[in-house]
């Protein structure tokens, strides 16, 4: 067998997993907190300020890289609710489920820092804006999700009962994304261009990028650090999870 | 006019949010490892005594 595609199905082992993500999991946050740093630094201390807002747009180098960061995620759990709805695989609901608390958090940052940033620019904390309500309704659907889940006691049921609604959701990214261009919008509209040229300044694109590579390695260690736990709390029961607690006090001891 | 309190308070949000998500499922798989650890403790107690008592019937 491919040694690419054992690996894989090892990791599809819980204690596997469960190593894995111990392991990896700091190097994902160490590396994630670094590039944070170095990119509020350039966002706060290095790049001019607009021209047109000041220094309130800094607010942007942390609302964006969230923004995108809460549907990114929302598809990443979509794909893996539907990989576990098809092949039944457990780690893959728990991926799936692992994925709500943490796109709920990137929402919650995009949605607080956009109302913090609307507030000077506007003259309004929040209105009923299609961009802003439909990221709204991205919220709820994280939390409906993270509710569904919980609402039914056997876990695997809970969690592809949820999966279905995380994949009902998929509708309302693209009218996420789409809703500055459809709808006359409060919003701005798309400033930075991945294929073609950005109406942002150079000078300010480079701590972005770091912001947002920061987020996007601080997703995979939140993720691997929610799924171990979850994974931890339905299999507590089990031999290897009893040998790898008493394991961890005795390593600890030493 | 200063957009400084605007500034302070959205970079605040973010830290207190991100922390909540980094925090969380770390200390409750604190927990869950103690909780864990207790009950195999208990359950070697239990398997003590039923030992030394069957020996004790044997002797």
């Amino acid at each position: 067998m491919n040694r690419i595609v054992l690996w894989f199905h090892q990791l599809g082992s819980p204690p596997a997993f469960h190593r894995y993500a111990t392991r990896w999991m700091p190097w994902y946050f160490g590396a994630a907190l670094l590039l944070l740093g170095v990119g509020v630094w350039a966002a706060l201390f290095r790049v001019p300020a607009d021209y047109q807002q000041g220094d309130s747009y800094r607010i942007l180098f942390i609302h964006v890289p969230c923004a995108w960061m809460s549907l990114f995620v929302y598809v990443t759990m979509a794909v893996q609710a539907a990989i576990a709805q098809v092949w039944r695989i457990k780690l893959c609901e728990i991926l799936a489920m692992a994925c709500a608390p943490i796109g709920a958090a990137f929402t919650v940052i995009t949605l607080a820092t956009g109302s913090i940033w609307g507030r000077p620019m506007w003259g309004t904390w929040w209105d009923w804006d299609p961009r802003l309500t439909s990221e709204l309704v991205l919220l709820f659907l994280y939390i409906g999700v993270i509710a569904l889940d919980a609402s039914i006691e056997d876990r695997r049921r809970g969690a592809r009962v949820a999966g279905f609604l995380a994949m009902i959701g998929l509708v309302n990214l693209p009218i996420i994304h789409y809703s500055v261009q459809w709808w006359n919008s409060l919003h701005q509209g798309s400033t930075i261009s991945l294929m073609g040229k950005s109406k942002m300044d150079a000078s300010m694109i480079l701590p972005l990028a770091f912001t947002v590579a920061a987020m996007q390695l601080w997703f995979v260690g939140s993720l691997l650090s929610r799924a171990r736990t979850m994974l931890l709390e339905r299999e507590a029961g089990k031999a290897w999870a009893r040998d790898m607690a008493v394991h961890e006090t005795t390593r600890a001891n030493a | 006019m200063t957009y400084l309190p605007y500034i302070v308070a959205a970079y605040a949000v973010f830290a207190v949010v991100l922390a909540w998500d980094g925090l969380s499922p770390w200390l409750k798989h604190r927990r869950l490892l103690r909780s864990i650890r207790q009950k195999a403790a208990r359950a070697q107690g239990r398997a003590n005594v039923a030992g030394a008592g069957s020996a004790g019937a044997t002797e």
